[in-house]
Parts: structure tokens; sequence; C-alpha cells
């Protein structure tokens, strides 16, 4: 069958575009003939159709339409109306404006009107509504969608490409000194638990007197949430911690390899997490993991980390030096991640559910 | 995941959370004082002014990203991105792009302040102009000559310092290159070594082989002898089992001899029957009431007079064959051997034991039931032996067991052509 799969801003660097265009492949593996249609591009994403021509190639009643929905997008709901294939909405999540109050006035109105779109989309009454975790699946069950259209696809990913990556000698120099090194992966941005999470930092280089830890924050820093950044740094420099926090922004692979290799743990303070990519790619490469239960993130764990509901610095902090001191629990968890990676998260086994869930359709 | 290494986990998640609380104690963080709202401004709601260089420091989608974002204060929509990133690829240049923003009607009622973007983008516009636009784009040239010729000036400085600069970090990479060369050296004295480790490692594997290939041989050797042991204790279970079969056999055969032997006997007994009687009354004369009584191997009739006479009569039986007689009559009779059948009854729960002593012809097995007629009857509990017809020699030698053993009382039923002797536990 013609399948298209459809994107509003397609990039070959973020998580979305990433599980777009892995999908494609996976479905023309299968046999299918499959295009991505996208408003605009970022990146080398290839050759990429206008949303407009999505009708034309999906124009039999036995074609399928992927609606990959990570942000609003207004031509999106009188598109997939005006569609006579079926339609299977993919969900990776938006998150509540409620986290960006305060931060970004632009950023308020773009989650409330995403979230206003689910409520919209669920209305369409589209054949599948797929989401990255059963967390993302709850949002479209709250907007009365019928729990037999819902099932749950974890998101495809480059992480083999991560994986297969030479690590930064650079990086892995300069850090792998035998010192505790926490690591964080995300964007800035205020629902990701960063004060939280420096916080944690502190509170375990106090309690375990280790002036030489390091925390390293990895992601980008976004202009418009100029000042949840401000003042992400200004509790750094509170807590004196200005020479053991290291920021990290536009990294590669090979310094995002290294960063993982070098890491003591993963901690994730993230308070609204759709699926979190980092955390598999944290198993993937043995990096134990540690986190707060925040959206999906506990789902996408399993029981390969130190997963707790409360955000109390202490039991972070805790957590990291039990990893350093403990190498057998340490062991037990390394395995756990890369079984549970190799068993749900890796891009055959993928593969194979998502083959399963267009079998609904064949 | 088994349950063992969950319920470790849950105990290790017990401990952290014991150590989290003798940490916070230890050492409580201070609240945070972190207010920034006043200190940092928010880029897409409060900016009212942006300067040209601001914005032209920047290039590509970031540019038109940020232009959107600072003049018009939203994110740029799809299509007006596409629209100015177009105009950029066709030669346009910033000026325009701003301008078309600010002066657009979004623009200006935004009505955000942009110094000197007016008179650069409206010169630029009349550029464009036929005839007109080519004479005003001379004098602009001809104004701003002086302008290039220093920027071109600071061009040629700036890219002398690259220059250097760029030597250097030349020089710096050869020397990198260098170290690397001594480390690769270094790596292949390294794997030199390395491999020598292996050829000796291997040669220790050759050895173990070897070893592991004389065990095999050792142990193919044990599995032969184990399946000829166990083919010789096949043959021994079978030839025992032939044995203990004949033996079966045998001990068949014997009791229903022995069994026709004393039914025999007992129908020749004309008298028995009178000389029960007498037993029976000896008993109700003796005891009290009527309780319970153990017979080993006597009459059946004898257990039957003592069951019409109300007595709650069992037997012992040796023989097989009278055995399944008495149960096939509906008597309550077990097979097996005397003594060790008595062994189970509890002390001094009995009111009388009886036995004929002409069943049990083994000396050792005479004493030993007698001893446990002694245990098993109450005080005041009667033993009563029966001598048969012909028992004149058992006579004393029984008396003197029973008394020797601990009974008391001795006396004889002497009638109808037979004898029984009587004791009385004390």
């Amino acid at each position: 069958m013609n399948i298209g799969i459809l994107v509003p801003v397609l990039s070959d660097k973020d998580a979305v575009g990433a599980d777009a265009l892995e999908m494609g492949a996976a479905l023309e593996r299968l046999g299918h003939t499959v295009r991505v249609f996208a408003h605009s591009t970022l990146g080398g994403v290839g050759k990429v159709g206008k949303p407009a021509t999505l009708g034309e190639f999906c124009r039999a009643p036995g074609d399928l339409a992927i609606y990959h929905f990570s942000i609003g997008w207004p031509d999106a709901v009188p598109l997939l109306r005006s569609l006579r294939c079926r339609r299977v909405i993919r969900y990776h999540n938006i998150t509540p404006a409620h986290f960006f109050e305060g931060y970004s006035a632009e950023y308020v109105a773009a989650c409330n009107f995403g979230r206003s779109e689910i409520a919209a989309l669920a209305e369409l009454e589209c054949e599948l509504y797929l989401g990255d975790s059963p967390f993302n699946v709850e949002d479209f069950l709250a907007a009365g969608v019928a729990p037999e259209r819902t099932e749950v696809l974890a998101p495809f990913h480059r992480i083999d490409r991560l994986v297969h990556a030479h690590a930064d000698l650079a990086l892995l120099d300069r850090y792998k000194d035998g010192a505790a090194t926490w690591l964080s992966v995300g964007r800035i941005a205020p629902n990701k638990g960063h004060l939280n999470l420096i916080d944690a930092f502190a509170a375990y280089r106090a309690v375990y007197d280790d002036a030489a830890c390091r925390l390293l924050i990895v992601g980008r820093a976004d202009p418009r949430l100029a000042k949840y950044t401000a003042q992400v740094r200004a509790l750094v420099a509170q807590r004196g911690l200005d020479d053991s926090v290291h920021f990290l922004s536009d990294v590669d692979d090979g310094a995002l390899k290294a960063a993982y290799l070098v890491a003591d743990a993963l901690v994730s303070l993230s308070e609204h997490e759709g699926f979190c990519v980092p955390i598999i790619e944290a198993m993937a490469l043995g990096t134990p993991i540690v986190g707060y239960v925040g959206g999906a993130v506990a789902s996408t764990t399993g029981d390969a980390g130190l997963i707790w509901d409360d955000t109390n610095p202490y039991l972070y902090a805790a957590s990291v030096a039990r990893l350093r001191k403990d190498a057998p629990l340490r062991h037990r968890l390394r395995e756990r991640g890369f079984a549970r990676m190799q068993e749900t998260f890796s891009t055959d086994m993928l593969s194979r559910a998502l083959a399963e869930v267009i079998g609904r359709f064949a | 995941m088994n349950s063992e290494p969950e319920e470790q986990l849950d105990r290790v998640r017990s401990e952290i959370r014991a150590d989290a609380e003798a940490a916070r104690r230890q050492a409580p963080l201070p609240p945070r004082t972190v207010v920034v709202a006043e200190a940092v401004r928010d880029t897409a709601s409060s900016v009212e002014r942006v300067t040209i260089a601001e914005l032209a420091s920047l290039s590509g989608p970031t540019f038109v990203d940020q232009a959107f974002r600072r003049i018009l204060k939203r994110e740029p929509d799809p299509v007006g991105f596409e629209r100015q990133m177009a105009a950029l690829a066709a030669g346009a240049n910033k000026i325009e792009v701003l301008g078309d923003l600010r002066f657009s009607a979004e623009g200006r009622r935004t009505g955000v302040d942009v110094p000197g973007l007016a008179p650069r983008y409206f010169l630029g516009k009349l550029g464009r102009m036929p005839i007109l636009g080519a004479f005003v784009r001379w004098l602009i040239a001809l104004a701003s000559l002086a302008h290039i010729l220093r920027h071109q000036r600071a061009t040629e400085a700036s890219l002398a310092v690259q220059f250097g600069e760029t030597r250097a970090a030349l020089h710096a990479g050869e020397q990198r290159d260098a170290e690397h060369r001594e480390m690769l050296n270094a790596s292949a004295v390294a794997m030199t070594e390395l491999s020598e480790r292996l050829n000796g490692l291997s040669e220790r594997i050759g050895q173990v082989e070897s070893y592991a290939r004389g065990l095999d041989a050792a142990v193919t050797e044990l599995r032969g002898l184990t399946l000829a042991m166990n083919h010789w204790t096949v043959q021994l279970r079978q030839c025992v089992e032939a044995i203990e079969s004949a033996e079966s056999e045998r001990r068949a055969r014997e009791d229903e001899t022995s069994a026709a032997l004393i039914e025999r006997m007992r129908g020749l007994d004309t008298d028995r029957l009178r000389r029960m009687d007498a037993w029976t009354s000896e008993l109700a004369r003796r005891l009290s009431g009527k309780g319970r009584v153990l017979d080993v191997c006597g009459d059946p009739k004898w257990f039957d007079a003592l069951a019409l006479d109300g007595w709650n009569v069992s037997a012992i039986e040796t023989n097989s064959v009278l055995h399944r007689r008495a149960r096939d009559d509906g008597r309550d009779v077990t097979l097996g051997d005397p003594v060790a059948l008595m062994a189970r009854i509890a002390d001094a729960s009995l009111d009388a034991v009886s036995f004929a002593a002409d069943r049990v012809l083994d000396d050792v097995t005479v004493v030993e039931i007698v001893r446990e007629a002694l245990r098993i009857v109450k005080p005041r509990g009667v033993l009563l032996i029966d001598l048969g017809r012909s028992a004149t020699h058992f006579d004393a030698a029984l008396s003197r067991v029973a008394l020797a053993v601990g009974f008391a009382d001795p006396a004889a039923i002497d009638a109808f052509s037979g004898k029984a002797l009587v004791f009385v536990r004390p």
C-alpha cells in the first residue's frame, strides 16, 4: 500500500525526525511504497513532498497516512480531514504550557495551541492513535479516543549510529580522571528539571565531600528561554558550582558518546517526558540510569535503573554515591539496560512491532 | 527477571533512602535565592528595540528566525520563513529582509524600533527602480567608497591575523601528530608483547586441551565400567527376586500344610468347645467387666466364644491361610509376627491376653510374648495360655517363664481333656 508520512517540520537532528525517517525506512523494508511530506525541512533530509500533495499520493481508501504530531500546526486537522485514506496519529507528546509560564509567552501560546489540537485530532476518529509510550496514549484516551484505537510503539531512533561513532578522545581525556561524573542530556527547558538536578548535584558534592565531582549538562540553550537558562546558571552560581557544572551544547555523536562513557550515571529529574530517548541511549552505552518518575521516564526505564517518585535531592545524591561504590549493582543495572535495549527498543524489535501494528491495516 | 534480584533491588532502594535521609541531616541545602525574573528579560515578549548589527551578525535560517522573533515578536510561520529564505537565496540583502518584516502591516502594528533601518531599506528599494535605480546605486556606491576601502583594510588585517592563527594551529597539529606517532609506536611495542603473551597462553591452552583429552578417555573407561556394573546389578536383582519368589511360594505351601494340620487336629478335639466355656467362666470370675481381649494364634472358636460372651476381641495370626479364612468370616485378625504386632499396643490397655502355646514352638518367642503381655494388660489383667490336649511337658516351663517376667497368682484350668494356665498382672 502507499503510506504517506506527514511531518510539519522535518529535521534529521531531532527525535521526531529520526522516528519519521526510520519508520519510513522500516515500512519500505516491509514492502510498502513510502513517501515523506513536510511543510519545511532542516538539515539533509533528502527530498520530501509538499503536504498539499499527500491526498494525491494516498488517494486509495486502503492507503495510509501517518501524521507525526509533536507541535501545533494549523494545517494538520483540515488536511487530515480531507484525506480519503486511513489515518494514523503518531503522537510524540506536547509539553503542557504551565511549565513555560513566566519564562516565555510564546512557548505558552504554542503549547496551548498544540494541546488544543489533541481534542481536534481525537474528534477526527482516525483509525489509530499511536503513542511513543503509555503515558502519551493517556492524552488521547482522556480526549475520548476508544482504547482499541490506541497502541504504543516506542520511537525509532539512530542510537546504532551513536554506538558506532568514534568517541571524542579530547572529551574522554578531559573527564576520564576517576572523579564522580553526573550526566544530564536534553535541551535547557523548564520541564527538564535542571533546578532540581543542580540541587541534587550540590547535595552530592556537600555530603560526599567530593570537590572534584562534575555535572555535564549536554543540551542546547534556547534563546527564547533565556530567562530559564539564566535561572539555571544563577542557581549554579548560588550553590558555588561554577567550576563543577559544565554546559556542553551542540555536541556531535562522538562527544555525546564520550559523555555517556565517562559518566557514572545519567541523572534525569525531568518532570515531563513523552518517551526520553537519552534513557535508551544510556542503556545502549552502558551508563546506569537514575531518574525522577516524570512522564514516561518510568515506563521507558523499566527495571534497568533507579527511578524515584520523589524529587528529594539527597535521593539522587545517595543513588549516584551507591552506584560508584557498589559494582555488582552497577553491573546488574547495565546488564538490564543492555537487555532492555535489545529486547524492547532495538531497531529490529521496533520494526517487528511496527509490522504488527501495520498488520491490522492489511 | 526472577523475584530474588527484585528483592535485592528493593533492599538497595531502602538502603539508598536511608542514606539520603542521613545525608539530608548531615548537610542540609540552603534555600534557593535565585530570582531572575527581573534580571533577565523575556526576549519574546518585552524587547522593543533591536539594532541592525545585532541581527545582521546572524546568518541563514538563524537570521530569519531571529528577525521574526525580534521584529514581529513571534516565531516564523512556515510560509513566511520560506519566503524570506528564498529572498536571501535570490540575492536579497539582510536589510531588505528586516525592512520587509518591519514595514509590513504586522511589523508596523508591533512597532519595534530598529534604528537606521528605514533610510537604508528605502534607499535599497529605490535602487531597484528602473533608470533612477541605477543612478541611485551609483551614488550609493560613490558615497560608500571610503567605507568600503576602510572595510577592505580591516579585512586584510583580519585575514593576516587569521593566517597567523591558522599557521600556529597547523604547527600545533603537527606536534600532536608527532605525539600520536610516538603513541602508535608505543602501542606497537605493547602489541608485540601482547602477542608474545598470547602465544604463551596458546601453549598453555594446548597443554590443558591435552590433559582434557586424557580426562575424557578416563571418563569413557569409567562409563564402560559403570555400565558393566549396572548390568551386573540388574542380574543380581533378578536373582534376588527369583529367590524371594521361591521363598514366598514355599512359605505359602508351608502355611497351607500347617493350616490343614491345625484344622484337622482341631476337628479331632471334640471337647474344645466345652473347655472354652470353662475358660470364659474363669475370665469372668477373675475380671470385673467385659473389656478388651487379645488372642494370639488361638482357635477361631475361642475368638467366637469370647465375642459371644461380650468381650471386645482382636487377634493375631501367623499363618496366612488361617488369617485369610478368619478375615473371610468377619473376625478382627491381623497377620504377622506376634511380638512385633504386640509392640505397637499401648501399655496397660487390655484386660486379658490369651495365646495358644502349641502354635508357638520357639522358646524365645514364647518369652517375648509373655513379656509383651505383661506390659499391655492392665493391673489385675489376665494372661491365659492354652496348652491344648497334650501339653503336660509345657506346663512347668511356661509357669516359670510367666512368673519370671512378673505375672503372679498362677492357676491351672484342667478340664475336658485339656489344660490352660492363668496368671494375673500384679
